[in-house]
């Protein structure tokens, strides 16, 4: 044996008796799982038939086989993405590509598809069907879901299950609440009289599915869109656009048909008869403290007396796959009222992260709830800064809410940053 | 320790995997599953911390999903070695900071009251055998690429050839890293002491 050997010898006995938890922890490999395959369909390309939800919780199959604990989760997940998605972040207006926003502005029906992902979360496709004003109808293969802004109303038939989710939205004018998407980038591309020359960039000509486009940028405070048209007919290709908020969400919008012939009846919100209807209300007035306080209590309780790790919908969904574990292995079945129950607390998880929506950079807003339990005591979680104020507001692990005039300094806290295309939240 | 081959030198089951994985979401996400306890060892032996260790892990795994399509290598081999590269050098940028090397000996300090979580647990005799923080904080003293020598052999199972890919030297280099270290270590915590008693364990136990 060489002198490197007994050496390596004696040095690995005595490494292999120290007494260190090196144990990989599966609820973070499970959780990191959903995160890099969705960071993965983003650079390589979307699944092709799965629904978001499904492959986010792929990992979990074991637990997931059980129809009601697939149900739970994915319903739960809808709630939340449904409140998050389809109330407005409060970005302004912003501005038009001229020749190729005309034809989506003008639309008075479209048909196209969309892929859309989520904060984390894989991306999900539909074919979506648009009637002016402000009705959708987007279907995944195993959900439809139907919206009508003006009526305050969305519905999501699961056929397989004979089911209906109605969520209605109450608190705000109707008209100001964004259908979808694509209402969003209408009503972006439609107010054009803000925009300066600046905010647009050319970008040159490229070939899709082999047609020659040409590309433009738009980038304003509320989102990036980029936009490939045909120029020989005027008519956009492509769409793509990047919220500036939270979650981070990115959109992609293309195959577009322009005036096609819809049927009124595709659009209708009335639950097909003989299905199961669970309704919803969800507030679309304003968030405030309050409501984060409560969302932070829902997730609290979802999760076992745990916080989220991160204030998106990776976080809050996995704490809902741990609530779903928990049922499972107790062998309860989910009831009707349990159902009801989490979809409940899921809008309130919704509307009450949306409040960290509205604060801006200034508010300095962190959230070190990651790896936190409820019932630690004098543990900050979440902390801003109130516009005009000089003093900071900090919620803390049992749900108190104080002033304070310095930020708390914990580490690995994440600041709450507007997601442009690049950025990330930042360490403390 | 020999030169067997090393659980990263195995001849991969399914030669075409990292070049499916490249597109193919099933292949990558068997691609995580198999590597992902391996890496996490690996930082969680680094940095003495669990939620540090897992942050850095979500980096790299994350890292490795955007850039698998652009990497240029063909084997699980090749995967590997650029794995663990990117967490090495993950690793190594978090104890950069100065401010987290102390929190780290502060963990490492802490470790002595280790609650068991995972694998078989020490026995007592095993936890007084030696001063395991100062064990720890004498690795976490070494300079980054020791270290990363040092927990690469012992805790990723790699074998000279492949560190010396990961941290960019050659095998001989890496040998002799390997040996000046453990001299070092064997110095401050007395061979004699600690291997007698280990091995004497190891027999009689």
């Amino acid at each position: 044996m060489s002198d490197l050997e007994n050496q390596e010898s004696e040095f690995t006995r005595l490494l292999q008796r120290a007494p260190f938890d090196d144990q990989p922890a599966l609820e973070h490999r499970q959780a990191l799982h959903a995160r890099v395959m969705a960071e993965f369909d983003r650079e390589v390309g979307p699944p092709m038939t799965r629904p978001a939800w499904q492959l986010a919780f792929m990992k979990g199959q074991e637990i997931m086989r059980r129809p009601a604990s697939r149900l739970l989760v994915s319903a739960a997940s809808l709630a939340i993405a449904a409140v998050w998605l389809f109330v407005p972040g409060g970005q302004t207006t912003a501005q038009a590509f001229n020749r190729f926003a005309a034809a989506v502005v003008a639309a008075k029906t479209a048909h196209f598809q969309m892929e859309v992902r989520v904060g984390g979360l894989p991306i999900q496709q539909f074919q979506t069907w648009y009637l002016a004003p402000g009705r959708y109808r987007q279907e995944t293969g195993t959900t439809i879901n139907i919206s009508d802004m003006s009526a305050g109303k969305i519905v999501s038939i699961i056929p397989a299950e004979k089911k209906v989710v109605v969520m209605t939205f109450k608190g705000a004018p109707k008209d100001k609440i964004s259908a979808n998407y694509f209402e969003r980038l209408r009503e972006l591309l439609a107010d054009n009289r803000k925009a300066k020359e600046a905010q647009y960039e050319l970008l040159g000509e490229k070939e899709i599915e082999g047609k020659p486009v040409v590309g433009f940028r738009y980038d304003s405070s509320a989102e990036m869109v980029t936009m490939w048209g045909d120029p020989a007919t005027g008519q956009p290709v492509r769409i793509e656009s990047v919220f500036k908020g939270v979650p981070r969400t990115e959109v992609a919008m293309a195959d577009f048909e322009f005036n096609v012939e819809l049927k009124e009846s595709m659009f209708d919100v009335s639950p097909p008869a003989e299905y199961k209807i669970q309704s919803f209300d969800v507030d679309t007035s304003e968030s405030r403290e309050q409501d984060l306080v409560k969302a932070f209590q829902s997730c609290s309780e979802i999760g076992g007396g745990e916080f989220p790790a991160t204030l998106d919908m990776a976080g809050v969904t996995q704490l809902i796959t741990k609530f779903a574990m928990r049922r499972v292995k107790d062998g309860t079945e989910f009831s009707d009222d349990d159902f009801q129950g989490l979809m409940k607390q899921s809008i309130a998880i919704g509307r009450g992260f949306q409040f960290t929506l509205t604060l801006p950079e200034s508010a300095d807003a962190h959230y070190a709830g990651k790896g936190v339990k409820r019932d630690e005591k004098n543990r900050a979680i979440f902390w801003y800064r109130p516009q005009d104020l000089k003093t900071y507001r900090v919620i803390h692990a049992d749900l108190t809410v104080n002033d304070s005039e310095t930020a708390p300094q914990i580490e690995g806290a994440k600041r709450i940053q507007k997601a442009g295309p690049s950025n990330k939240a930042s360490d403390k | 320790m020999n030169d067997e081959p090393t659980e990263c030198e195995r001849p991969a089951v399914e030669d075409d995997l990292v070049v499916r994985a490249k597109t193919d979401r099933s292949a990558f996400s068997l691609l995580y599953d198999r590597y992902y306890p391996q890496v996490a060892r690996y930082c969680l032996r680094r940095l003495f911390d669990r939620t540090l260790a897992e942050d850095v892990v979500s980096e790299v795994f994350l890292n490795v999903a955007s850039h698998l399509r652009r990497f240029t290598g063909q084997t699980e081999t090749d995967f590997r070695r650029w794995l663990f590269r990117i967490a090495t050098n993950a690793v190594n940028a978090y104890l950069r900071q100065t401010r987290r090397r102390q929190e780290l000996w502060e963990a490492a300090a802490r470790s002595r009251h280790w609650d068991h979580v995972g694998s078989s647990p020490p026995s007592p005799a095993d936890r007084d055998l030696l001063d395991w923080p100062a064990v720890y904080q004498a690795l976490l003293e070494l300079d980054e690429r020791d270290q990363a020598i040092v927990m690469l052999r012992y805790f990723a199972d790699c074998s000279c050839e492949e560190i010396a890919a990961v941290v960019d030297a050659t095998p001989g280099a890496v040998r002799t890293a390997l040996s000046r270290t453990l001299n070092r270590l064997r110095d401050r915590f007395h061979p004699a002491e600690y291997s007698t008693k280990a091995l004497g364990q190891s027999e009689t136990g």
